[in-house]
């Protein structure tokens, strides 16, 4: 029995016996016309009365705005440090040029330092000219042959190094006036790291030969053509030195130790 | 829903037009009387418009409006009976085709013999057939939508169909 009336509520769910068809047929009545307006019109009402719902913002639209605010206030920041960076940027690289007045500070300031013995020794025993004399003399030639010759920053350099090789500078603190000009020493301050062996910018290694064969014992491992540059400028400082065998007892005593 | 809930009038309007007939015929098969049948069904609406600012779409929204029609068709039948006053005037059993066995029914009468043995079912039975019918529930979503299980909903469903389909054999 209960088979049965299984199979037949299966049948019947299925729409395999008349049930269903003759429930259709008694009738498909619809509510009034004038209780469905009743109904919408209550609806209408209903929703008139309140406020107008939010519009929901989508969450792209929140992502979004983050991201122009973030990209905005990135911006404003990387402006700012490159307004600061660029101030001082722009002083520290500013290239000297030589112009008219300079010039002719220039040419002042190299009359007034003492002229150089003529005769300027190169002797390694016997006192040589100081790099002030030697300086002036380099410098006065120079002044005379490009009076309106751009100096460049390189240029200094140059000539400031020529003349500290043909003083053979001794090392110690030189006496009297000033070398350089202004823009010589700025350039040597900017320039790479050669021999800048002068009075007042003697590296502080160079302060004894113990530490400046030190120092370039260590640019031989690291840096071999800077320590050859130093090797030379240390055989015009103490020329009666064997700088080899002082290097090789330095590696000595640094390998016991 | 949720759209009407946010103010869209045409939304209420297009879920209205789409259950309304249902819902309607789901009271006057229960009823038995078409002002009654009206009065709970527009009460099934106004409950829908007044729930619209807490709805939460947590089932379908079908099964959702005929669990308030289930409930007023509760609070309704629980009325002491006096209250309920039912017009037989079109769900009169058809004296002849009931008294007289030997009469070939015709179709009509057939359909008239349903619709009578219809609204004799017990309501629960005659609910649970409705909601398939009009409705459209499975025995899942009956089972949801009355507060019943599943197997309480199958059982009484398959009495209903059982005496609607033998109201519908023809006694020879």
């Amino acid at each position: 029995m209960k088979k049965t009336d299984d199979k037949q509520l299966e049948d019947y769910l299925q729409g395999k016996d008349g049930v269903s068809p003759a429930y259709d047929q008694l009738g498909q009545e619809k509510p009034p016309a004038d209780l469905d307006e009743r109904i919408l019109l209550a609806a209408r009402r209903a929703i008139a009365g309140q406020k107008p719902a939010k519009k929901a913002i989508p969450y792209q639209a929140y992502s979004i705005a983050a991201s122009v605010c973030l990209m905005v206030l990135a911006a404003t920041l990387f402006l700012q440090n490159e307004e600061e960076l660029t101030g001082a940027d722009i002083q520290s690289r500013a290239i000297p040029v030589m112009d008219s007045i300079e010039e002719s500070a220039f040419q002042l300031e190299a009359d007034f330092i003492q002229p150089a013995p003529a005769a300027a020794e190169t002797q390694a025993a016997a006192p040589a000219p100081t790099a002030a004399q030697a300086q002036a003399e380099a410098l006065q030639l120079e002044s005379q042959e490009a009076s309106q010759r751009v100096v460049t920053e390189d240029d200094l350099a140059a000539q400031a190094l020529e003349a500290i090789e043909n003083a053979n500078v001794q090392g110690a603190a030189a006496t009297g006036l000033q070398v350089f000009s202004q823009e010589q020493v700025s350039a040597l301050d900017n320039a790479p790291q050669t021999a800048q062996t002068t009075a007042a910018a003697l590296p502080p290694y160079r302060a004894s030969a113990e530490s400046w064969l030190a120092e370039i014992q260590r640019l031989q491992a690291i840096e071999p053509a800077q320590a050859a540059e130093e090797i030379r400028v240390f055989a015009l400082e103490y020329p009666e030195m064997d700088i080899e065998a002082a290097l090789e007892a330095l590696n000595t005593a640094l390998e016991n130790n | 829903m949720l759209a009407y809930s946010r103010g869209d009038a045409s939304a209420f309007e297009t879920l209205y037009r789409k259950h309304k007939d249902a819902l309607y015929r789901f009271f006057l098969r229960q009823c038995g009387n078409q002002a009654l049948a009206e009065e709970l069904y527009q009460e099934v609406w106004m409950r829908v418009i007044k729930a619209r600012e807490t709805y939460t779409h947590q089932a379908k929204f079908t099964t959702w409006l005929y669990h308030i029609a289930h409930n007023l068709l509760i609070d309704f039948f629980r009325k002491p009976l006096e209250q309920n006053d039912e017009d037989t005037d079109a769900e009169s059993i058809p004296a002849n085709a009931s008294n007289d066995p030997d009469v070939i029914l015709s179709a009509q009468e057939k359909i008239e013999r349903f619709r009578v043995q219809l609204k004799n079912l017990p309501r629960e039975q005659s609910e649970v057939f409705l909601l398939k019918e009009e409705a459209g529930l499975s025995l899942e979503e009956i089972a949801q939508t009355t507060g019943e299980s599943f197997e309480t909903v199958k059982s009484r469903l398959r009495y209903a169909v059982n005496k609607l389909r033998l109201s519908l054999e023809s006694d020879d």
